[in-house]
Order: structure tokens, then C-alpha cells, then sequence
């Protein structure tokens, strides 16, 4: 690590950083399916030049389309099928009636759809779905990706007098305004920040698609955390900020501890801490720790006042010989240490 | 949406009452849906009575958020929060209630959080090049906290890339700090979606300040990006550097699929060189906490739904100073552990019980708090949470090994009255080595 310094490690995280996530975005185009066989729909659309409806058209004509099965493949495939092994066969590629690969267009349970009346509007298939006629057989890897997005919707709905994104029961069984959705549940309360302002994906995930601004004050403004009560007010917010000082500062600027300091003694400082008991003496210099007296007392002029030794003192004389003929001083530590203030 | 409801004594808001407060919390929120009036907002009212053995002390607080219509619908909208605190019984209450509220010498207080006025540039709404924004304001996106009096514009996301930029300038707007002279803010920023999935966000914030020890002038700059997995959760990381010095780094792995049992964050945060005396908003409390050093810290938080009835919350963190030789009262190694359960007769009950534990440890300040609460929500009228909290401080304060322990208990009740009226009442005791307290707040949230 010796050939990183202060100045360039900086510059090596953000390579770092920067990698990480170029392999995030790989790992989202590059990863193959994990369904155990992909479709291809390029070669059936442009090499075949079927058209959607000759595989998924509804058995009764109708405009709700369905997943192809063997029978629709066989049509095709029978012949080329017919010199293969079993395994090798097209037939082998289902499950029942369901061919074994992700469903681009799955819709979680959660989610109300119907095709027919945006066919009906004049929609053809590519309107939402021409990523999946390009597609080369990674549907699965790339399910979430050529499925439309909710805000390929809203788009379109605005376009064309469709619900809105206000309309939550038009497309959503339970979803709505006053019912939170399943990503707010558990500890959704301790990542929601973050989660608000990741802003990675689409309008789904945004609060304002929900929440009005001044809901966020409601929470944040309106009262302290519970942990903030008479002791922490008092001690406890002093010793865990010696531990964790970042955590103030997701609320608290330095301002407001400077002016609460500047106005409120410490618990410490009861009578006789000053003049003429000096109490304060023994805890900040026996043994010194100016960091503590320093927070509030950075440049104590009085401390300067002690009365310097003569010139012609040297560091070998022993005070006490001469002062006071051993017997205690008038000094919080009874005269032990007078060069702690007697330069 | 009462974080008191979301902890107790040393646990914590991220723990408390575990999945039930969460609902509510999201709940209570999204209650106020989409705005069918121009002018809607909150005022709450709250009376707070503190009392001890010799002392009381009585303040009546308000808080008032103020939305002027949809900024998605209109092309003029804006946004007021603000909060008033009157002290009623006089500014002399004794040393017992000192705090900030005490510091002014005057009976009323009051702060505005933010005051400003947006507007779309362009034809309409839906195809504005941009949004003008004029007033107190904070962005929460920029890699600092800066309150601003002044203006900012923020340009609509453009192309397949989402391409966006703004600039603000004004002065730094501070709630406590007295001092004006000599300040300044002003930055820039640009923004994109480079890949899918993908944001990226480039920073530069400029800020003048006159602070104690002779002017500064500091610059700040912030690269941050952040990459969804696949709807499972998202990886973010943030780069800063002030004055020319690498200041932080931040990662974080956040995986939360929505209908999974299972969420988990991992974290690490690094500050990459000593921090000291800066301008305000960069400032690491210097003036009470003296130098921040630099150290590591890595956070685990795993939280997991166990069946219908138990939702168990789990949390480890350590903070290692890069330099052991920084080790000093504000600037310590440390590990923490906390542990929360929440319990119900099944997922969607009403009345939940939260059991919690949490441990600090580092070397010459330990904390151990403990935590049991009982929360009943039916989604009526009623709700009410009770709960006890025990707390064990044990440190050496200068030296002098000393052990506090703190016990409190809390009742909280709310009483919707009528559609948009609440009515919030609470009473807590916190018994410590000191003192004996009882607080008492009764007051009225307005939803318009």
C-alpha cells in the first residue's frame, strides 16, 4: 500500500468505485438466464417472419394473447423434430403446457392488466413489447429490461387520455395512496433515506408518487428522536457523540451545539469549580487533559497569569525547599506540581 | 408518523417498534395522498410540560408545513416549514432545563427551516426546460447539508441519458449561528444515467465562511453513483474531496426485494484525512469535539421476517481508527450491536411487542441499553404504544470511572379526530442518577 499516498488513494477508490459498478451494469446486460433453456424471438420474427399473433393469439380469435404450447411449436417443428432423439425434440423444452424459460411480460400478482383494450386502441405489440422481437434468447437475463417499464405507461396513458399515475386501482390490486407498497415493509423505516434519494429507478420509486414535501417535515421536524430525553440532553448526547459525531450531523449543524455550549455550563461546573475553591483545577490538570477543558476554554487568558519563576530558576531546583518548607500550599493540589503553572 | 413511537431510550429510531411502527410510519404519510387542494399542509400544536423534584417548566410549540400547490400540475408552487416555540412560565426555570430552546433571551422562538417558490420554465409543466427555485432551500441530494438564502436551477432530465445540471448560489442560511459576515455558497452540479439502471452525479459546492479562528473558503467536491439491481435493491457509492484532500468515502449494498422476508445493508464509510476547523457546513463540531480523525467503519443490518409472527432486526457495526494514535475522548475505536424482535399473534395484527437490546463498546465508554414496548395499531382511531427502556452508561469521565444508568418509561396515545385532526398525547419518566423527570405534552395535529 506504500505506493498510495493521501493524494492518490483518492483516485484509486474512485477506480475502484467506478469498476465496481461498470461490472454491476455488465452483470445486468451479460449474465445469461437462469431458466434452464431461452427462447429466441428474433429468429422466429425476422428469419421465419412470424407475426405475434401466429404464436400467442388467443384460441377463440379474441385480442387477449396467451403462451404458445407444444401443438403451436409442432406446427413448425414437427418435421425437423421428427429424425431427433426425444430430448432433442421441441416437445422437450416444456413443462406441460409452459414452455421453460422467463416470461418477459410476468406480471407480479399484485399487478391488473389486460391486452385486450390496448389492442383495441390501436396498439400493436411492438408498442411495448419491440425490445422482445430483437431479442437473441436471453429473455430471461433481460426479463425486467424488455417488459415495459411503469413509466413507459405513464408516458403513453398521457399521450392518450389512459389512467394516471394518481390512478393507482386502474393497474394495481392493492397498491394505493393509502396503502403503502410491499417495499415499505420491515425495516423500510431504517433505509428510506437512502432510498429516496438512490433515485435509480423509475416513477415507481419515487415518494412524491404518494407523498406530498410537507409530509417529510411531519416526521423529521416535528420532534426529536425518542432517544433525545432529559439525560441525553444533559450527558448522553455528549458521549455518543465522542463515539459516532457523524450521526449528529444527519440532523444537527455545528451551530447549534455552539450556541447550547456557549450558554449552558457543563453538569461539572457547580460551585467551587471556580474562584475561589478552583475545583476545576484538579480535573482538567491532574492529570492534564486540555482536550476536554479546550472544547469550551480554547484560549483561557487566565491560565497565562500565573506568576513566572525568576530568570535565574532552573529546572533542577527543587521549589518546595524554598516555598513553604514542605508544608501545603494554598493550591488545589496543596503546591505538588508548581511548575505546571509557573513557567 | 411520531418518531417517538419509533424508539426508546438508547435503541434508537432505526430499531423501535419494528415493522409495525414502519406501517404506520408509511401509513400515517401516504394518508395524505396526492393534494386535491392548492394550499395544503401540517400544524401541529404541542404543549410541553417538564417537570422535576424542585423545578417545571412549560413551552408551547408549533410546526407548521406548508405545501402551495402540485409542483407536477403547476407551473408556480412552493413550500414553507417553519416552528415556533413560546415559553409560557417565564425565561428563569432553573439550570434543570437548560438546552437550546433556553439559550435565547427571549420568550418566543422562531425558526424557518425552509421558504421557496419554484417555477417551471417553459410552456408547461411537462415540458419545462427547468425549474427555478428562489428562497431558503435545501437540496438533500448535494454532498453536504447546506441550508441557502438564494437561488437555484435545476435544469429537466434530458435524452436517453437523462442528462440534467443546475447551479445555486446565495448565504448560508444558519438556525443558530449568529454570525453573517463574510459568507457565501454557491455551486454546481451535473447528472446522468450512463447505463441503465445507473445515475451518476458530479458535484462542486463553494462555500465562504468567517469562522472563529479567520476566514475560509473551502471547495468541496462530490462524485457519487449509484447502480439498481434489478429491482432487489441498488449499490451506491460517494466520493468526496475538500480543498484538493480526499475527505470520505461512502459504499453501501442495499438489497431489499419487495416481496422477499429478507433485507439486508451493508455499509462502509471511510474519512480519509483529519478534519478540522472549516467552514460551518463542512465543519466536523469542531469547536466542542476538537480534530476528527481518520478511521474505517463497517455496518452490517439484516432484518428478516421469521413466519407470520416474528420479524427479528440484527445490526453490527465497528469503527477502527486508521491511526492508533489518534485515540482520544472524541475519537475512538468502537464496535456496536443491536438485536431487535418484533412479535405478533399473526402479520397484520394490531398489537405488536418489540424486545431490544443494543451494546456500544469501545475502550473507556461503554453503553448497554435495553428496551420492551407494546404498540397497538388497528388502523382506527386509536393507537397507542407503552413501553419501558433501561440504559447503562459506563465510562471513565476524566479519568473518574463512573456508571449512570438511566430508566424510562413512555405511554403514547393518539386519537384521530375527524378525518384531518389528530390529537397526540404523551407522557414519559426518565429516573437517572440526577434527577427524576416527567414530561407531559398534549397537542393537535392539523392535516389541510
Amino acid at each position: 500500500m506504500a505506493l498510495l499516498t493521501h493524494r492518490t488513494r483518492p483516485l484509486a477508490l474512485l477506480i475502484g468505485i467506478l469498476g465496481v459498478l461498470a461490472g454491476c451494469a455488465l452483470v445486468e446486460r451479460l449474465v445469461p438466464s437462469g431458466a434452464p433453456d431461452s427462447f429466441p424471438h428474433r429468429l422466429h420474427v425476422e428469419a421465419a417472419r412470424l407475426a405475434c399473433a401466429e404464436c400467442h393469439g388467443a384460441p377463440d380469435g379474441g385480442l387477449e394473447p396467451v403462451l404458445p404450447g407444444p401443438e403451436v411449436c409442432a406446427r413448425c417443428h414437427a418435421a425437423s423434430d421428427a429424425g431427433l432423439a426425444p430430448e432433442r425434440r421441441i416437445s422437450a423444452r416444456f413443462d406441460g403446457p409452459l414452455y421453460r424459460a422467463t416470461r418477459a411480460g410476468a406480471l407480479a400478482d399484485e399487478q391488473l392488466f389486460a391486452h385486450a383494450p390496448h389492442q383495441a386502441s390501436g396498439l400493436d405489440c411492438a408498442a411495448c413489447h419491440a425490445e422482445v422481437a430483437r431479442d437473441e434468447g436471453h429473455l430471461g437475463a433481460r426479463a425486467s429490461e424488455l417488459a415495459p417499464s411503469m413509466d413507459a405507461c405513464l408516458a403513453c396513458h398521457a399521450e392518450r387520455g389512459g389512467p394516471g399515475e394518481a390512478e393507482c386501482a386502474a393497474c394495481h390490486r392493492t397498491i394505493r395512496a393509502e396503502e403503502p407498497p410491499p417495499s415499505h415493509a420491515s425495516s423500510w423505516l431504517t433505509h428510506h433515506g437512502a432510498a429516496a434519494l438512490a433515485r435509480t429507478g423509475e416513477r415507481s420509486a419515487t415518494c412524491a408518487l404518494c407523498h406530498a414535501r410537507n409530509s417529510c417535515d411531519d416526521c423529521h421536524r416535528s420532534a426529536p428522536p425518542a432517544s433525545h430525553d432529559p439525560f441525553w440532553r444533559r450527558r448522553g448526547h455528549g458521549l455518543e457523540a465522542a463515539l459516532a459525531r457523524d450521526s449528529c450531523a444527519t440532523c444537527h449543524e455545528p451551530d447549534s451545539c455552539a450556541r447550547c455550549h456557549e450558554a449552558t455550563r457543563p453538569r461539572s461546573h457547580t460551585a467551587g469549580f471556580g474562584a475561589p475553591r478552583d475545583r476545576h483545577c484538579l480535573t482538567c490538570h491532574e492529570p492534564l487533559r486540555s482536550s476536554s477543558c479546550g472544547v469550551c476554554h480554547s484560549a483561557t487568558p487566565s491560565h497565562e497569569l500565573a506568576t513566572p519563576m525568576p530568570e535565574w530558576h532552573t529546572p533542577a531546583m527543587n521549589c518546595r525547599q524554598c516555598h513553604g518548607n514542605g508544608q501545603p500550599l494554598p493550591h488545589v493540589d496543596n503546591g505538588s506540581r508548581c511548575t505546571a503553572c509557573h513557567h | 408518523m411520531e418518531p417517538r413511537v419509533a424508539g426508546r431510550g438508547r435503541i434508537g429510531a432505526s430499531l423501535a417498534l419494528g415493522a409495525l411502527v414502519t406501517s404506520c410510519a408509511a401509513d400515517g404519510a401516504a394518508r395524505e395522498g396526492p393534494p386535491p387542494t392548492p394550499l395544503h399542509g401540517t400544524l401541529s400544536t404541542r404543549y410541553v410540560g417538564r417537570f422535576t423534584a424542585d423545578d417545571q417548566d412549560h413551552d408551547l410549540r408549533a410546526w407548521l408545513a406548508l405545501d402551495l400547490a402540485d409542483p407536477r400540475r403547476s407551473p408556480v408552487s412552493g413550500h414553507l416549514s417553519a416552528r415556533g416555540d413560546l415559553d409560557l412560565d417565564g425565561l428563569d426555570e432553573g439550570p434543570a432545563f437548560d438546552g437550546l430552546d433556553e439559550s435565547y433571551d427571549q420568550a418566543l422562538v422562531g425558526h424557518v427551516h425552509e421558504a421557496y417558490a419554484d417555477l417551471a420554465l417553459g410552456p408547461s409543466v411537462e415540458t419545462a426546460r427547468g425549474t427555478l427555485r428562489v428562497g431558503r432551500q435545501n437540496d438533500p441530494e448535494l454532498p453536504e447539508f447546506l441550508r441557502l438564502d438564494g437561488v437555484a436551477y435545476r435544469s429537466t432530465p434530458r435524452g436517453p441519458r437523462a442528462l440534467a445540471g443546475g447551479v445555486y448560489g446565495g448565504l448560508p442560511a444558519r438556525l443558530y449561528d449568529e454570525h453573517e459576515s463574510g459568507e457565501a455558497a454557491y455551486g454546481t452540479f451535473v447528472e446522468a444515467a450512463p447505463w441503465r439502471g445507473a445515475r451518476g452525479r458530479l458535484d462542486w459546492l463553494h462555500l465562504e465562511d468567517e469562522v472563529l479562528l479567520g476566514p475560509h473558503a473551502d471547495d468541496l467536491l462530490g462524485l457519487s453513483l449509484w447502480q439498481a439491481l434489478r429491482g432487489r435493491g441498488w449499490l451506491q457509492g460517494r466520493l468526496t474531496s475538500l480543498e484538493g484532500d480526499g475527505r470520505d468515502l461512502d459504499l453501501l449494498l442495499q438489497l431489499a426485494p419487495p416481496e422477499e422476508a429478507t433485507q439486508l445493508r451493508l455499509r462502509y464509510h471511510e474519512l480519509l484525512t483529519t478534519q478540522t476547523v472549516q467552514a460551518l457546513e463542512f465543519d466536523p463540531f469542531s469547536e466542542e469535539l476538537v480534530e476528527f480523525a481518520p478511521y474505517r467503519e463497517l455496518g452490517l443490518d439484516l432484518a428478516r421476517e421469521l413466519g407470520a409472527h416474528v420479524v427479528l432486526e440484527v445490526g453490527l457495526a465497528a469503527r477502527e481508527l486508521r491511526d492508533a494514535a489518534d485515540e482520544g475522548d472524541f475519537n475512538r475505536d468502537w464496535q456496536r450491536g443491536n438485536v431487535t424482535t418484533t412479535l405478533r399473534a399473526e402479520r397484520d395484527a394490531p398489537l405488536a411487542l418489540t424486545l431490544g437490546a443494543e451494546r456500544w463498546h469501545a475502550d473507556g465508554q461503554d453503553s448497554d441499553a435495553l428496551e420492551a414496548g407494546l404498540a397497538y395499531d388497528d388502523g382506527g382511531a386509536w393507537r397507542f404504544a407503552l413501553g419501558t427502556a433501561y440504559a447503562l452508561y459506563d465510562y471513565r469521565w476524566l479519568e473518574l470511572e463512573e456508571r449512570e444508568d438511566v430508566r424510562s418509561l413512555y405511554l403514547d396515545v393518539s386519537r384521530e379526530l375527524g378525518r384531518h385532526v389528530v390529537l397526540e398525547l404523551a407522557y414519559a419518566l426518565d429516573d437517572d442518577e440526577l434527577e427524576t423527570w416527567h414530561e407531559l405534552t398534549g397537542g393537535v395535529r392539523w392535516r389541510f
